[in-house]
């Protein structure tokens, strides 16, 4: 590893991952105590490698601000003397010129669209990663809780798309302060609440109960003291439980509710805290971000009545995508465990999502107004006089939710939208969030992922609502495309029928518009 | 006509007639009866899981 001397910026050539960690990631005076934990750095060592880097910029006396409150909380109260600045790794696909001084190569680098994040190493032996945004895999992952943030180096400008990162500092916090971290940072920007630092996140949580010692907090959190740190932020305190209880694996069909319970969450940019017992008595945190998605052949019906079979998106996700403060960022999540892993997806006991505070209507709640209402609207298929009645042809359902004006901009760019349909959505009065229950044909869905025209209808549900009052806005179904009649039987009305059903958002008032020459179009596909 | 599948029963006819239409005000409640008829279960179901949770919760300490 080469290197010029600065006296704030060095430049590397990064060859070895290895050697990158032994000589740039530590930043400690002191040897001795314990041994650093390192293997978050290094999965994130190797996860820069695939990226492609070849270039490292060190930047030293970095004042991060999440260091700087756990060095006030703590560290500054020590008797032995701590550093209080970090440095920094930036990393670069662009390569360095011999010689090159650093400065020229940052200007260079700023034009060349080569950024691809940073480390920052803490001067703290045991947990050196602190707050850590590198770049997402670039293959076709969908790693939707994610944004992009801006860097400034020596007065140039770069971005990272990615999703923070941070290794537990076991002084303030444990993994759940750095999993609740990482969700309420990826959401600063877009949500607009509060992005707490590790000490304020012990703080929020012990607030009105304390279960130990809270500096220094090695013993962690509990679930409620998490969700009250959620809640505190400005998110919905919303938990899921899974399972038969903390240590004990979820069985098949416990699995599989898991799985479509968290995927309508992942499926709508939130952060998931998921909670993860290997054994009763070791409860770990960690982030779900995103999923892999591939064709299903094999999936299993999530609803059956009345002639209806429905599938469930979930049986597309491969794999969800994990930010883990122990092991490192954007990490498969298996299903079961699997050497190498510490942590598979069977283990998990609860899941919080990081839900909005003015989503009063959880995913699982909306989704049963959904499928309800969808059973009752397609089961008189069965009873209408048609001999022998028309099949309903196998759906696939999805629900997320989504900013009214997202949708509005998808609904606009979606190629294949009947006209009146378009024209319908972008007037239609709708909250800022809506939940969007998206059905499409099995038969297409495989070819998902590439824009194949498998969407057939949606339901529009008020996240504001009451459960109990069946809160839809809109319904709209391609009827055509999901009923098939009989060869020879004349079908009760015209080919490529489709319907819209509004409602008004108290309730008071239900239309049906007819939409002429209906079509399929794409589902929701966002990266 | 029932009250779970009155919807449907309704979408049925405007799309075999091409006659679009407004519910009356005694559709609409029947449709709402008919919902709540259906949803009762999945909503005590979702209640008391969550009411599992928090409980649950309460002893669960992540580290």
């Amino acid at each position: 590893m080469s290197q010029q001397t600065n006296p704030r910026f060095q430049l590397f050539n990064f060859t070895d991952r290895e050697i990158a960690i032994a000589d740039l990631a530590f930043n400690m005076h002191s040897q001795h105590g314990q041994l650093p934990r390192i293997v978050p750095l290094q999965n994130a060592f190797a996860h820069i490698a695939s990226l492609g880097c070849t270039t490292i910029v060190k930047q030293h006396t970095v004042q991060d601000p999440d260091f700087f409150a756990e060095y006030y909380a703590y560290y500054s109260r020590t008797f032995g003397a701590v550093d209080k600045h970090c440095h920094r790794l930036h990393f670069f696909s662009l390569a360095a010129e011999h010689n090159e001084e650093v400065l020229d190569f940052i200007d260079r680098a700023a034009a060349s669209q080569s950024y691809l994040g940073f480390i920052t190493i803490r001067p703290v032996r045991t947990s050196p990663m602190a707050a850590t945004i590198l770049c997402f895999p670039p293959d076709q992952h969908f790693l939707l809780s994610s944004d992009r943030f801006v860097v400034h180096i020596a007065g140039k400008t770069f971005s990272v798309h990615g999703t923070p990162f941070m290794q537990q500092d076991n002084a303030v916090g444990a993994c759940a302060q750095a999993s609740i971290w990482m969700a309420l940072r990826t959401l600063r920007k877009r949500e607009g609440n509060s992005a707490f630092d590790p000490a304020q996140i012990t703080n929020a949580a012990t607030r009105f109960m304390v279960r130990g010692r809270t500096l220094p907090n090695r013993e962690g959190l509990s679930v409620d003291q998490m969700i009250e740190a959620i809640r505190f932020a400005g998110y919905s305190p919303h938990i899921i439980r899974f399972g038969s209880g903390p240590g004990k694996p979820l069985d098949a069909d416990q699995f599989r509710t898991a799985k479509r319970k968290i995927y309508t969450y992942v499926e709508s940019a939130m952060p998931v805290v998921l909670g993860v017992f290997p054994n009763a008595n070791d409860g770990h945190a960690i982030v779900l971000i995103g999923h892999k998605w591939e064709a299903n052949t094999n999936p299993t019906p999530y609803l059956v009545r009345d002639g209806l079979t429905l599938y469930h998106a979930a049986d597309w996700v491969t794999t969800f995508i994990t930010h883990n403060d122990n092991s490192g960022p954007y990490l498969d999540l298996p299903e079961q465990l699997v050497p190498g892993y510490a942590y598979c997806f069977d283990q998990i006991n609860f899941a919080i999502p990081l839900l909005p505070n003015d989503v009063f209507m959880s995913g699982e709640e909306a989704e049963q107004v959904a499928l309800i209402v969808l059973a009752g609207l397609l089961s008189p298929a069965s009873s209408t006089g048609v001999t022998p009645a028309p099949k309903i042809e196998e759906l696939v359902f999805r629900t997320y939710l989504m900013e009214r004006s997202a949708f509005r901009e998808w609904v606009i760019n979606t190629p294949n939208m009947h006209p009146e349909l378009r024209k319908y959505y972008r007037m239609k009065v709708l909250p800022k969030r809506i939940w969007i229950s998206e059905i499409s044909l099995l038969s297409e869905y495989n070819r998902a992922n590439a824009g194949s025209l498998s969407r057939v209808g949606e339901f529009i549900i008020d996240p504001t609502g009451d459960f109990n009052d069946a809160p839809f806005l809109s319904i709209h179904l391609n009827i055509s495309a999901i009923l098939t009649f009989p060869a020879g039987i004349p079908a009760p009305f015209t080919d490529n029928s489709g319907v819209i059903i509004d409602r008004a958002a108290n309730g008071s008032s239900i239309k049906y518009i007819l939409l002429n020459g209906d079509t399929a179009y794409p589902p929701l596909c966002r990266r | 006509m029932s009250d779970e599948t009155i919807l449907g029963s309704i979408m049925w006819d405007v799309l075999s007639t091409r006659t679009e239409r407004t519910l009356a005000q005694e559709e609409i409640k029947s449709f709402y009866s008919g919902f709540q008829a259906d949803a009762s279960e999945k909503i005590e179901e979702i209640r008391s899981e969550q009411r599992r949770a928090y409980e649950e919760g309460k002893n669960l300490i992540l580290s």
